[in-house]
């Protein structure tokens, strides 16, 4: 059974999470991140009991079978952000996609880990750059505005796919570790994605009425973002982290259905 | 067996080498006792032939009861000044007749004396062609293996310093050297290389290359998990890391194993420059890795598909160029690197005289004519030229990004920045994916090692460096987990 590190078990689900915030088309508002924050607080609750009890096996093939699911979900949600977006060729890349996805699955299960280990440094040395990048446009003021919490709860638990590959890495890893992965899980969606939120609220209360994911909207109108902008980066991480994490859903999907207890 | 009876002896060389024409027998008489001495034409030194083997013959006197006395006579009372071995299996002898020993046949003896003259003609020591530095030694490997064993023994004094001499290939016989430091070396790693050096399935290893696939983990890999090097310091320092590394007689080029990805970035000379220097040259390659690799497929993709994504003077300048252009810009982009390739590969392989002038004229093609008759465009020629200038800084990624580079072309074509990033997911995956013998090529970025970034991000003082050294046992996969 492939056991991987604390950074790479973090990676893993923390990215899963954010290829799945990346294309989703939640709203801007101070109530929405702490909708958000609230939904991982519970989804925290959740993945501590199942973690703690056993689960029977019939449950434990459909948690595998949902994962691949949530899997063709995130390539499904890639393909509706480059039509809204007006990316070239949405379908192309799509089958692209999934052929990058059949081919990561050739490589080990470590590969895809130590893959996102790589993925997590750069998006973290780039989530550092997005508020120095918007420290000149923010307007505390639309913090204030009003919002869904309800609707930011419920859309945290809609992009929350990443809780079949987290919980059944967490059974299958030592207790300290495993601990370590939780905090860092918990950490990375439920303070840094509603920190995100929480700056685009501040960057531009318009993205509340932009169809797509309002993340590339926030991005547009940074002040590094006139000379070349920032969005292609963005858009080569959504891609990147979607097909990382399609492939490793699957591949955990397998190993779960194949080392049974 | 080597037999009683010199003619024996002799018939039963010839028969099984098949008398070849460069073998010279040479029949003498010692105290009264038949004696022939065979040795290998142009392999062993003909004055060091009279000097230290008949002159030292000419002059014993006595009486021996028979061969096998002579022989014990000869080992225990006549001083010669080169390796002198016994055999007696016919296997052996063949062996080292043509390695270049002198082997001296007794009549009545039933094993025979084998003299290390060799006297073949080498070539001397000389600068490495492949890896030039500015401060570092201008000495680099050659192709005798013992030669090359003299370079690094002379560099490392330590009695830790362990050569161990292996054949491989079953026709060729060719002697590897693995070599290590024993206090550093992890003992699994070493019995791993052993076992798959004895177990080489070839007939002959002519060059590194021969080896390389068979230690790796894959043979298909775009990155090599197994480094190469024609410098024994470069070699003494991976060695001093606790790698193993491996001589190989009639190439100048050794093995190192393992080597990380990032260690491609670095040269002998980053630890001769100040670190601020050193730092800035490093990250320079990791930006003209990115180039080399990522820059012409980027342009194709932001001209055909976001031109978006630049502002209003690039856009201009971009469209003016491209409507001159006589071909699609994937067509203008992938004809180029197609005649980079082969502007290259003639000069490479052509006599140097006449490679000079082909890459001569093949620069004045593509980058005047070329423009000129509009065929293709400035930028076009400008984006290929910086990227293939690019892939120069880092040579050993350059049969990586030879093929890559048309790959990410023709994926920006059809896909646009979502296609470039699947295809850099793909590759990144695949590094990540390597490892040779339990050493993850990605490391120590992942697996990640805090401790070991700094020399990533940077080049740290020699101070601190010599505080932690590295060993590359530190970035073991663990059996049960990575750390």
């Amino acid at each position: 059974m492939p056991q991987i590190s604390v950074t790479q078990g973090i990676a893993l689900a923390v990215l899963c999470r954010l290829a799945a915030f990346l294309t989703d088309p939640c709203g801007y508002t101070a109530p929405f991140a702490l909708g958000t924050f609230l939904a991982v607080c519970s989804q925290l609750l959740l993945v501590l009991l199942l973690c703690k009890i056993r689960l029977p096996q019939f449950l434990r093939i459909l948690s595998g079978a949902a994962a691949v699911v949530w899997a063709g979900v995130l390539c499904l949600r890639l393909h509706r952000l480059l039509c809204v977006l007006h990316a070239p060729v949405p379908l192309v890349t799509l089958g692209l996609l999934l052929v990058t996805v059949c081919l990561m699955l050739r490589h080990p299960f470590a590969a895809a880990a130590r893959t996102a280990a790589v993925f997590l440094m750069l998006s973290a040395a780039a989530l550092i750059l997005l508020p120095v990048s918007t420290v000149g446009t923010a307007e505390p003021v639309y913090l204030h505005m009003h919002g869904d919490l309800f609707g930011g709860f419920l859309c945290a638990w809609a992009i929350s796919g990443d809780l079949f590959l987290l919980v059944p890495l967490l059974r299958r890893t030592k207790t300290p570790d495993a601990r370590r992965i939780l905090t860092g899980w918990s950490i990375g969606c439920g303070l840094v994605i509603p920190a995100v939120i929480l700056l685009g609220t501040m960057q531009n209360g318009r993205l509340l009425g932009f169809g797509g994911a309002p993340f590339f909207m926030l991005l547009a109108r940074t002040p590094l973002s006139d000379a070349l902008r920032t969005d292609g980066f963005w858009l080569l991480l959504a891609v990147s982290l979607t097909a990382l994490s399609a492939a490793a859903l699957v591949q955990n999907a397998f190993i779960e259905m194949r080392d049974r207890e | 067996m080597v037999s009683g009876d010199l003619n024996i002896t002799l018939n039963a060389i010839s028969a099984q080498t098949g008398n070849p024409a460069d073998l010279v027998t040479l029949r003498l008489t010692v105290c009264g006792i038949s004696c022939a001495l065979l040795t290998c034409e142009g392999m062993v030194s003909a004055a060091q032939t009279a000097e230290q083997i008949l002159e030292p013959l000419r002059q014993i006197t006595g009486s021996f009861s028979g061969g096998t006395a002579l022989i014990r006579h000869i080992r225990q009372n006549v001083p010669f000044a080169c390796d002198i071995q016994e055999a007696s299996r016919l296997s052996d002898v063949i062996r080292l007749l043509f390695s270049g020993f002198a082997i001296l046949a007794v009549d009545g003896a039933g094993q025979v004396l084998c003299f290390g003259i060799q006297g073949y003609a080498v070539r001397g020591i000389s600068e490495p062609s492949g890896e030039l530095n500015i401060y570092g030694a201008k000495e680099g490997f050659t192709e005798p293996v013992r030669t090359n064993i003299s370079l690094i023994r002379r560099r490392m004094r330590s009695p830790l310093m362990r050569f161990e001499m292996h054949r491989a290939g079953t026709v060729s016989q060719t002697e590897l050297c693995i070599c290590w430091l024993d206090d550093r070396i992890p003992p699994d790693l070493l019995d791993e290389i052993r076992r798959k050096l004895d177990s080489l399935p070839l007939e002959t290893v002519l060059s590194s290359g021969y080896v390389r696939p068979f230690l790796e983990q894959s043979d298909t890999a775009l990155v090599h998990s197994i480094g190469t090097t024609e410098r024994p310091d470069v070699f003494c320092a991976k060695i001093l890391e606790g790698r193993v590394g491996i001589l190989i007689d009639g190439t100048p080029f050794a093995l190192v194993i393992p080597q990380l990805f990032c260690e491609t970035f670095q040269t002998l000379d980053d630890y001769n420059y100040p670190p601020a220097y050193a730092t800035l040259l490093r990250w320079l390659k990791y930006a003209a890795a990115l180039i080399s690799l990522l820059l012409p497929g980027a342009y194709l993709a932001v001209a055909l598909h976001h031109p978006e994504l630049l502002n209003e003077t690039l856009l201009r300048l971009l469209t003016d160029s491209e409507q001159q252009g006589a071909f699609s810009i994937a067509a203008e982009m992938l004809g180029i690197l197609f005649m980079y390739e082969t502007v290259r590969e003639a000069g490479l392989r052509l006599p140097k005289a006449v490679g000079g002038a082909v890459s001569l004229i093949g620069g004045l093609l593509i980058g005047d004519a070329a423009v000129q008759s509009g065929l293709v465009s400035t930028p076009v020629l400008t984006v290929t030229a910086l990227s293939v200038t690019a892939g120069f800084i880092i040579p050993a990624h350059h049969p990586a990004l030879t093929v890559l580079r048309p790959a990410f072309v023709l994926i920006a074509a059809v896909a646009g920045i979502p296609g470039i990033a699947l295809l850099l997911m793909l590759l990144i995956s695949h590094i990540c994916g390597l490892e040779v013998m339990g050493y993850p090529s990605a490391a120590p970025v992942s697996p990640l090692i805090p401790a070991h970034l700094r020399e990533i991000f940077g080049r740290i003082g020699f101070t601190r460096l010599s505080q932690g050294n590295f060993r590359v046992s530190e970035v073991r996969r663990k059996p049960e987990q990575e750390g």
